[in-house]
């Protein structure tokens, strides 16, 4: 559950010790929700009153005071009362916004702003208490515990009936809690998490704004109520929105001509992916009615706007018009929690899934620059569940052997080095990051994206004047103006040209070194760099460097003279996790270390001088 | 016949009330609006394709209607309105952009929406098509997602929403005529009764709004009219002009009006329109002026200068003092006991305190360079955007905000510099130009020492020092940092890239005296840009010797768009000291490099003595205003490609270095 979402305010609230030595801690602040459990036909409903108390602590908290907290799907708030300085704030000093335009799939739809006066002391403080009502129990969401400065304690208290039983899962990204779960009487169970320390954020690690993460499981009569199984959350989702949606494509004639003309299922189904992910716009409407189920089929087809799981429904149910039987998958597309089980709240993405002699085929209609048979990075490696209502299943999206996702040659004269030329061939994240550019922007911010993608790979080398060539569905070909003459250096003596022309590493990496938690990568990566160097009389003595291995990352480079007499340096990087823990880590801080100092040695090449 | 007073009040305005009917028609096409229309669409997009769609038409009609006598029994019979039309027409070239494939407000009274895909379909929607969407608990919108849009599809769409007219008579009317996407014709009118009088505002020195008026003698309408064609569209470019500096605006407002039996005329000089600012300002700030005295007693050091006085009394004033939303109306005897007001108050608090410390001051309403032209003819308060005091030290005028955290006295922030006030001071209200700030105002500078041992490892002693705009804005951002955040900060700081770099310490100095320039002393070592082979060291600078000034995007000359301008003066030195072994020298020789253009300067110079190359950089920016076309020119200075980047430096070695102990130095392969 994230019933209190403090985490933007409070980032900005932590503590500033470098001139001012002040306070230990910015806020101190102490949560308190009294949940109440009864029964509602074969289920169980709940209801609570929550309590927050701060108590702001230095004058950096006092900046920007202000409490923002949102309201889970399905849930409501109300009855919200704060007082500050003991006296009661009013009218517009609490308000809501509702996220009108955002995809709030299993994720909150509105965001209540508590207004402090500006002039917020240190040692004030702020009462706040409201009424939170989920109904069903399948809409309690998993709890979230901030890491912030700080909260001194959390208490959730559940009284329930006799024959309800409350058990918590946990999930601690950054180092255990100490938390008790007491109860007192057979009709009352509390979980109580004292003093909860702000952890360090750390870099390259996508889980820095929360401590724990609670999964609640309610039993009645000793049987599990919520869906928090595979087999639960697939059974509750398929019989919420369908396991076997039909739509005929005859509404849309270009559809239908061009599934008329496939042949087998798979390209049947690369049709139907195909027209849903280039025709239905990206939209969400954010109804509470739409949070969690898809619009009808026929609706999303003939409007052409849909949100991820309108897309996703979409494909299925055109699918299952032609008789083939095609799955939705729900997935966390944000970094992966580590949790085994599986809850509603750990899913905000819906796909889909195909299985053929036992091959299983992943598709993601909403990532509109992806081709059939590829995934979006966000997506690939991630735990899905599969809303099969015969073999429902937990998988994880089959991680490709990574590819070059950007592969750059060079030709170069060795006397006229920022005169060269060069052709660029970006494949999967970045041709489908470029492809949007172009297609959605505007000529400046497609220039501006190939400088970002030139930035993050390459090292000392400059490109520009990006001329887009015939590419095919699976690469977007670019032909430049290349500038060597800050990469490659020349002196009296000789020419050098640096081993590592790439930007794969930042030193900062190496501070993870001291921590056991893992490490955090959007996209897996794959560069591939040849510079072709003619010259009268240039000359290079064959020379290669290898760095790290296919189990973590590899990087290589080579020159050679070729036949011509040119000559070729040749580059490559693979690096093939998004994820490194433990030993993969280990190996691949490991590798951080090798190629920062590869950094300084250099290839020489004789017969060309300052 | 029995005469009801309803009927006789109908009589009597029949035959005595003064009106101004309504003119504006809201059209609803039966058909398409144009119809036989064609568009090209291939030209269109070839022409506009990259941009997310093309305005073919935008007309935005307001017009006030009604009586102007107060009409009899309590109001009856008399009416004031305001209606306001809108209606746009485009090409939809990105069907991913929401604000062009969906609309989206508050509930009109009447709308249309006809949507034309490039197959000819046409499509209509009307009220009964929008849903209702909340937004906030107070305020319901009204949206309608086109379905089906594709490239090309061309939207019209229409809207009338009428009002009670007082509501929006005498605000000042400001309405860019520029946006993010190309505008081929746009329309502006405003008409209103012919007994009222409007001003316009002028956007430049002699450059009068593109307005016309004319007169509709059976509506008894004045109208104001503007049109403008072929409108490109507004893009964001390193070193552009404020919005209304460079884009088409129309910003006018009502000065006589009467209407339903109100009357008004708005203030037709400086000093009328200040009276009442004027008396608050001036007035309020004689009242309490015991506890003014106590407070300043206070806190001012014995013997302190003029100087030292007003820096005593603002920094006090700015670090003590709450700036809140409420006003205190001026109540300087209650800012002071409850050490908070607003922006006016806490301004109006400063001129009493810095009055009383003997200082000739004077308040100021200070117009921001983001506004625009300041026409002098223009008299509205919209014009002014800031308060602020003018205070004179040793026969020198400053300009102080007393409620700006980290602003020093001695520092006027950009949007202000050379702009116009309104200044109060005695009961005589004038005009008065702020001073354009120098050079050194905003002074950045770098101080760099780096050893670098015989194996190549360098250790690196960096000095920022940051004054006037580089100082506040880095003051700000610091300020709400932890210790951990801090940490990247500096990290982010550093010039070096690709360097294994390992920060040893940092400290601040000055971080809460905003009246000194802030400096943050670093110290760090890089392990990883020095090769040293046996003949020859090669050290890769990684960015130490790239400017500071450059822009964070580089466009194509030839693909600008907007003018250019630098804001301000501005200065951007680096002295950088490389101290290396005895037994290397630097293989070749390094020029110095001077270069000035119509914008500034550079000069690198480069000393080499003993074992140790100095180098001192500069780049000086002029407060400019220029075509675009001379783009390429500003990057002569702070472009990529500037003659002071260095991206390495070469170094003979005239024997094979020992290894330090306890150090393997690298071996190249």
């Amino acid at each position: 559950m994230r019933v209190f979402s403090f985490a933007l305010i409070l980032m900005l609230l932590a503590p500033w010790r470098l001139q001012a030595g002040g306070a230990t801690h910015d806020v101190n602040e102490t949560r308190l929700v009294r949940y109440k459990v009864s029964k509602s036909g074969e289920g169980l409903k709940i209801s609570g009153k929550g309590q927050v108390t701060r108590v702001y602590l230095s004058d950096r908290a006092t900046l920007k005071p202000d409490v923002w907290f949102d309201e889970p799907y399905k849930a409501k708030i109300d009855k919200i009362k704060a007082r500050f300085r003991g006296r009661k704030l009013k009218g517009r000093r609490i308000s809501a916004v509702y996220y009108t335009d955002a995809d709030v799939f299993f994720q909150e739809s509105r965001s209540w702003h508590i207004d402090l006066p500006a002039d917020v002391k240190s040692g004030d403080s702020l009462w706040l208490e409201y009424r939170i009502n989920y109904g069903d129990v399948i809409w309690y969401p998993r709890v979230f515990v901030p890491n912030v400065d700080q909260i001194t304690r959390y208490e959730l208290r559940y009284e329930h009936p006799k024959n309800v039983r409350i058990e918590f899962d946990f999930v601690f990204p950054q180092g255990s809690l100490n938390y008790r779960v007491v109860r007192p009487s057979e009709k009352e169970t509390s979980l109580i998490f004292d003093t909860i320390p702000k952890a360090r954020r750390q870099p390259h690690y996508a889980l820095n704004d929360w401590r724990a993460a609670v999964i609640t499981k309610f039993y009645r009569d000793a049987k599990l109520v919520n869906p928090v199984t595979v087999s639960g959350l697939s059974k509750w989702y398929g019989n919420l929105v369908g396991f076997e949606p039909r739509l005929e494509p005859d509404s849309d004639s270009v559809l239908a001509r061009n599934l008329s003309l496939a042949v087998t299922d798979l390209e049947k189904l690369q049709v139907i992916h195909d027209h849903v992910r280039k025709n239905i716009r990206y939209i969400h409407t954010a109804e509470r009615s739409h949070q969690v189920e898809p619009a009808p089929p026929a609706d999303v087809l003939s409007r052409r706007y849909g949100d991820c799981k309108d897309r996703a429904f979409l494909v299925q149910a055109l699918a299952g018009s032609q008789g083939i039987d095609v799955d939705l998958a729900l997935v966390y597309a944000k970094p992966d929690i580590p949790y085994a089980g599986t809850h509603i709240s750990f899913m905000n993405h819906a796909i889909c899934a195909y299985e053929s002699d036992d091959n299983l085929i992943f598709m993601d209609p909403t990532a509109k620059y992806t081709p059939f048979g590829s995934m979006p990075e966000s997506v690939i490696g991630k735990d899905v569940v599969i809303i099969d209502k015969l073999k429902p299943r937990k998988v994880t999206v089959p991680v490709p052997r990574v590819e070059p996702m950007v592969e750059v040659r060079i030709e170069a004269a060795i006397d006229s080095l920022d005169a060269a030329r060069a052709e660029i061939v970006l494949t999967q994240a970045y041709r489908s990051y470029a492809t949007r550019v172009l297609e959605e922007k505007t000529t400046q911010a497609f220039e501006e994206a190939l400088d970002e993608i030139v930035t993050a790979s390459l090292y000392k080398i400059g490109l520009d004047s990006f001329t887009v060539m015939p590419g095919d569905s699976a690469s977007m070909v670019l032909a430049a103006a290349a500038d060597l003459s800050d990469l490659i250096i020349k002196s009296p003596r000789r020419t050098y040209v640096p081993h590592l022309p790439f930007n794969v590493v930042d030193s900062d990496i190496l501070e993870r070194a001291e921590d056991s938690l893992p490490l955090h990568f959007a996209w897996r990566s794959g560069l591939r760099l040849t510079i072709e160097l003619a010259g009268a009389g240039l000359r290079v003595q064959p020379d290669s460097v290898t760095i790290g291995d296919d189990a973590v990352a590899r990087f290589w480079a080579s020159a050679r003279q070729t036949a011509d007499g040119t000559v070729r340096l040749t580059y490559a990087y693979d690096r093939h996790h998004k994820i490194m823990r433990g030993d993969l880590k280990a190996a691949w801080l490991e590798f951080c270390r090798a190629c920062l100092s590869e950094k300084q040695r250099v290839f020489n090449l004789e017969g060309e001088t300052q | 016949m029995r005469l009801t007073p309803a009927i006789v009040t109908a009589a009597l305005l029949m035959t005595s009330c003064t009106v101004s009917k309504r003119m504006s028609v809201f059209v609803r096409p039966e058909t398409t609006t144009d119809p036989g229309e064609t568009i090209d669409l291939t030209a269109y997009e070839e022409k506009y394709g990259e941009y997310d769609g093309v305005y073919l038409l935008v007309e935005n009609t307001m017009e006030h209607y009604g009586t102007k006598e107060a009409g009899y029994y309590h109001g009856i019979g008399a009416s004031w309105n305001y209606v306001r039309i809108w209606r746009q027409k485009y090409i939809v070239f990105n069907p991913e952009v929401d604000y062009l494939t969906s609309f989206r407000a508050s509930m009109p009274d009447k709308v249309y929406m006809i949507v034309t895909t490039p197959d000819g379909q046409v499509r209509r929607y009307g009220k009964d098509d929008l849903k209702k969407e909340k937004v906030t608990e107070d305020y319901d919108r009204y949206t309608l997602i086109y379905p089906d849009i594709v490239k090309g599809t061309i939207i019209e769409e229409a809207w009338e929403n009428v009002f009670p007219g007082r509501f929006f008579a005498l605000y000042d009317v400001d309405i860019p005529l520029q946006y993010p996407i190309p505008c081929e014709k746009m329309t502006v009118s405003y008409a209103y009764p012919e007994w009222w009088s409007v001003a316009i505002k002028d956007i430049g020195p002699d450059r009068p709004a593109a307005a016309e008026w004319s007169y509709d003698p059976d509506s008894k309408k004045s109208i104001l009219k503007c049109a403008v064609e072929n409108v490109p569209a507004l893009v964001d470019e390193p070193y552009s002009p404020f919005f209304k500096e460079m884009a088409e605006y129309l910003q006018f407002h009502v000065t006589k009006l009467e209407m339903k039996g109100a009357i008004y005329d708005r203030p037709i000089n400086w000093p009328e329109l200040a009276k009442d600012f004027n008396k608050y300002a001036l007035k309020k700030a004689g009242k309490n002026q015991l506890a003014v005295r106590a407070a300043v007693n206070q806190i001012l050091p014995a013997g302190a200068t003029d100087y030292e006085r007003a820096v005593a009394i603002v920094t006090h004033i700015q670090d003590n003092f709450d700036v809140v939303d409420d006003n205190l109306d001026g109540n300087c005897g209650k800012m002071l006991k409850e050490q908070r007001g607003d922006a006016s108050d806490l301004t109006v608090l400063a001129q009493a305190m810095l009055t009383e410390a003997g200082l000739e001051t004077a308040y100021l309403l200070v117009h921001s360079a983001a506004q625009g032209y300041f026409d002098p003819k223009f008299y509205s308060m919209e014009q002014f955007q800031a308060p602020a005091v003018r205070v004179r030290l040793n026969s020198l005028d400053y300009t102080v905000f007393p409620y700006m955290r980290h602003v020093p006295v001695d520092h006027t922030p950009r949007f202000f510099q050379g702009q116009k006030a309104l200044m109060m001071k005695d009961d005589i209200t004038s005009l008065w130009t702020l001073p354009e700030g120098n050079r050194a105002d905003n002074a950045m500078a770098q101080d760099y020492h780096l050893r670098i041992a015989e194996n190549g490892a360098i250790t690196i002693q960096e000095k920022r020092t940051a004054a006037g705009y580089n100082g506040y804005w880095m003051r700000e951002a610091i300020e709400m940092l932890d210790e951990d955040e801090t940490d990247d900060f500096m990290q982010d700081l550093l010039t070096f890239s690709g360097g294994d770099i390992t920060v040893d310490s940092f400290v601040v100095h000055n971080a809460e005296a905003a009246n000194q320039p802030l400096e943050i002393d670093l110290y760090y070592t890089i392990a990883n840009l020095v090769t040293v082979m046996e003949d020859e060291v090669i050290f890769q600078t990684g960015g130490l010797f790239s400017p500071l000034s450059q822009p964070d995007s580089e466009t194509d000359p030839s693909e600008r768009k907007n003018p250019i301008q630098v804001d301000f003066d501005q200065q951007f030195d680096k002295t950088i000291t490389i101290i290396y072994p005895r037994t290397w020298t630097l293989a070749a020789e390094l020029a110095n490099v001077s270069l000035e253009n119509e914008f500034g300067s550079i000069r690198g110079e480069y000393v080499v003595s003993d074992s140790s190359l100095t180098v001192t950089q500069r780049v000086l920016l002029n407060r400019t205003r220029a075509d675009k076309s001379r783009y390429g020119i500003l990057l002569e200075l702070i472009g990529s490609e500037t003659p002071l980047s260095i991206p390495a430096l070469v170094f003979s070695v005239e024997t094979i270095p020992e290894p330090v102990s306890g150090a393997t130095p690298p071996v190249n392969k």
